[in-house]
């Protein structure tokens, strides 16, 4: 019997400065629920990206960063783990597709196992690469072209090409960093659809500046402004009652 | 309405005028070249079959006595494309990896003063005169060694070519997107495996082109290997002793008045191999740059 | 700018909608006095014409704004609370218009209407005032009036029944039965009108403050 599961993310007091005094997340705490899809949203500035960033320690190449806080993922906290290992669990897709140009789409699917040079035998090399085209609705697109670069695909494949790559490490957190923002309304509405039948498989993260897609995919929204999380709450009461002015004035066009 | 019309007119006359006088500086500008490929192609054509590339040179008594009875003179450059060959490929494998890890480090690094260092040392290598890089070589290799060698003029074009390299290195890794980067990372990926597995493939385009640059850069130096290999008459295949390369040969040939038809054989050859290395560099740097 | 001009002729248009009904109830109220002239009749009819003109064009233009502007929170329940009153205030519309061609027919019953125009008159002040209070509510976005007036909604109720009794009577003439009727029916949509604004009251609460307050227990 399933007992009540551990969020699968948990931020305490998540504070994020990239110079003394300057801080771009301050004192953030919440907890992200398994299945669902969260959107983090907030006028430009106000440090969502920052905070996305953070959950899988991609600060951690850039000197000077300074983080105060705990994140916890999994019940395990991600400073004091192996970055590698951090993700791993939490993977990640970014605003512009980015399928890597030397390697084929085959390759690009197992790229994360390829990378760490984990040798997979043939029959669960092509096992993985076609499950995991499966997922994202590229299979019967690609599947006779495998050997190809990716670079004649379109904006839309790539990004689920992107996808596919990402979930091919089976990561439980999925964190997305306006994935749509540079494909076309079709394209969007595509990638769209598939994070809300991912949602099955993973909890997903979406930072996003479009407020129209938080209100069609996420279960929770959060509203971040100047750094801090002014509200998090169902998104579904939070676009028809915020609790907080600030959040109402962003979502009716006052700010940001 | 009158108006509008003159002042298209002149508008025309003018854009033609600056199209033809573009057209004729171009032509200018293209004039020493052609004229050059020209000459020695006309020139140097006559010498070249099978013999120009397997027969060593010639001595001056043969070239005096085919000169004489108006024969074509003996011989070839075999010696010349050995060594050549030999002190490219020894400089080529002490260049590249340093060029190109040099080239990682400071577009890696762009903002640390050592690289910032490193970078104008480079800049300043790139300006040295050939001639005192021989004979920093001559100092470093050939008087502790004992001998002239291809070992001191491969060490002469290395250095020579470290700047070309790094330098390509490290503008093709600065042009890549970073997003590459970051997509390898997010993955899990280590630092290291990165770098070599993602980063630098994708850059190869760019350091290959430079490297082929490098290398037609090198093929033609003199002064260097004059004060490095010395020269030989005989095909030398061992790297310890003295040896020769086809501009230095071209330089013998210039002043020994019984193989001035070499001149033009040898520089049509020198000529081929440089325009070949550089077409291909081209080529392969258009055909992958959609990548990006 | 776009959504302050759309929010501007909105609000225009509905304030000309609750004119035109503030009107009405005058001249209702000059009706039951008996004090109505006949072009003042003519324009109780006319005005009926404007209420469902303005019912028409407030729905088209709230839901061009919900096609234009994707409008959210406080945006997003003003479209929807603003449909739900315009209903209502077309349904008091529509029972002024009836209770003014229903009172000749009782006024000709001399003995009935000697009798009942006073509590008609009572009856008729109370939901007046109500509207008048449920008109100042919604142009001021006042959800405390708004709660007082779901309060009052009681007292309308309790007038009506008073008066409904006192209809029930054994020695009905059969010349005033029409009178009767039509007093029965007039009295009930005075009550249907008390309901109107408590309607009208609760979708101003969710306006101002996003709770439901249809059919539940407000103060829980």
């Amino acid at each position: 019997m399933k007992t009540i599961q551990e969020p699968v993310l948990k931020l305490k007091n998540l504070s994020i400065s990239y110079s003394p005094n300057e801080y771009a997340v301050r004192d953030v705490s919440a907890d992200i629920t398994r299945n669902t899809i969260t959107a983090i949203m907030g006028p430009s500035g106000c440090g969502k990206s920052t905070l996305l960033r953070a959950i899988n320690n991609m600060h951690a190449l850039h000197e000077g960063i300074k983080m105060t806080g705990d994140i916890i993922l999994n019940g395990r906290n991600i400073l004091q783990m192996n970055p590698i290992d951090v993700r791993t669990q939490a993977g990640m897709v970014f605003q512009r597709p980015n399928p890597f140009p030397t390697m084929s789409i085959y390759d690009n699917v197992i790229a994360g196992y390829l990378l760490k040079g984990i040798k997979l035998k043939r029959a669960e090399r092509d096992r993985i690469v076609e499950e995991n085209l499966r997922n994202v609705g590229l299979w019967d697109e690609v599947s006779d072209v495998l050997h190809k670069k990716g670079t004649f695909l379109s904006g839309g494949q790539q990004q689920r090409l992107c996808i596919a790559r990402t979930l091919a490490l089976k990561p439980n957190l999925l964190l997305m960093d306006e994935p749509t923002s540079a494909l076309d309304p079709i394209a969007t509405l595509r990638i769209e659809e598939l994070l809300v039948q991912l949602k099955e498989q993973v909890t997903i993260i979406i930072v996003t500046h479009n407020m129209s897609q938080a209100s069609r995919i996420s279960d929770y929204s959060m509203f971040m402004y100047l750094g801090e999380l002014v509200e998090y709450e169902e998104t579904s009461i939070m676009f028809t009652n915020p609790k907080d002015k600030r959040t109402e004035d962003y979502l009716i066009g006052k700010v940001g | 309405m009158k108006l509008d019309v003159s002042f298209n007119k002149r508008r025309l006359i003018k854009d033609k005028l600056f199209l033809w006088f573009v057209i004729v500086f171009s032509v200018i500008i293209a004039l020493p070249l052609v004229i050059i490929i020209g000459t020695v192609l006309i020139k140097g054509i006559k010498q070249i079959n099978l013999d120009f590339f397997i027969q060593t040179t010639p001595t001056t008594l043969e070239a005096m006595m085919a000169n004489s009875i108006g024969e074509r003179v003996p011989g070839g450059i075999a010696n010349g494309i050995v060594g050549m060959f030999l002190t490219v490929i020894m400089a080529s494998l002490v260049a590249i990896p340093v060029g190109i890890f040099c080239g990682v480090y400071i577009s890696e690094n762009r903002n640390k003063r050592f690289a910032g260092i490193i970078r104008f040392l480079s800049d300043l290598l790139q300006g040295t005169p050939s001639i005192v890089i021989g004979i920093i070589a001559y100092l470093w290799i050939v008087i502790p060694m004992g001998t002239f060698s291809a070992i001191a003029g491969a060490v002469a074009l290395a250095i020579m070519m470290l700047p070309l390299i790094i330098r390509s290195t490290e503008e093709t890794l600065n042009l890549l997107p970073v997003s590459l980067k970051e997509a390898a990372l997010s993955l899990g990926t280590s630092y290291s495996a990165m770098i070599f597995k993602v980063w630098l493939p994708s850059a190869f385009p760019g350091i290959f082109t430079g490297i082929l640059l490098a290398i037609s850069r090198v093929m033609g130096e003199t002064a260097p290997l004059m004060l490095t290999i010395l020269g030989s008459s005989y095909i030398q295949w061992d790297i310890t002793k003295p040896n020769t390369s086809v501009s230095l040969l071209i330089w013998e040939f210039y002043n020994d008045p019984n193989l001035q038809s070499m001149i033009w054989s040898a520089s049509l050859f020198l000529l081929a191999a440089v325009l070949i290395l550089n077409i291909t560099a081209k080529t392969i740097a258009k055909k992958r740059s959609p990548i990006f | 700018m776009i959504r302050d001009n759309s929010l501007k002729i909105l609000t225009e248009e509905f304030i000309a909608l609750t004119d035109i009904m503030s009107e009405q109830f005058v001249l209702v109220g000059k009706h039951l006095e008996q004090s109505i002239t006949p072009e003042e009749l003519k324009k109780v009819r006319e005005n009926e014409k404007n209420i469902d003109f303005m019912e028409n064009k407030i729905r088209e233009t709230v839901i061009n704004d919900i096609v234009r502007l994707t409008p959210r929170a406080i945006d997003l329940r003003r479209m929807v609370s603003t449909l739900n009153i315009i209903v209502d205030i077309e349904r008091m519309g529509d029972i002024l218009n009836s209770i003014c061609k229903r009172l000749p027919i009782i006024i000709e019953s001399k003995s009935v209407w000697k009798k009942y125009q006073p509590k008609l008159i009572s009856l008729f002040g109370m939901v007046s005032k109500m509207f008048d209070n449920i008109v100042y509510a919604l142009h001021t976005e006042n959800n405390y009036i708004a709660r007082n007036i779901i309060a009052t909604d009681d007292s309308i109720d309790e007038s009506y029944h008073e008066i409904h009794q006192m209809l029930f009577q054994k020695d009905v003439k059969a010349a005033e039965m029409p009178a009767y009727l039509n007093l029965s029916r007039i009295l009930y949509f005075m009550e249907r009108i008390g309901d109107s604004c408590t309607n009208i009251a609760e979708d101003l609460l969710y306006l101002t403050e996003g709770i439901n307050a249809r059919h539940t227990d407000i103060d829980s």
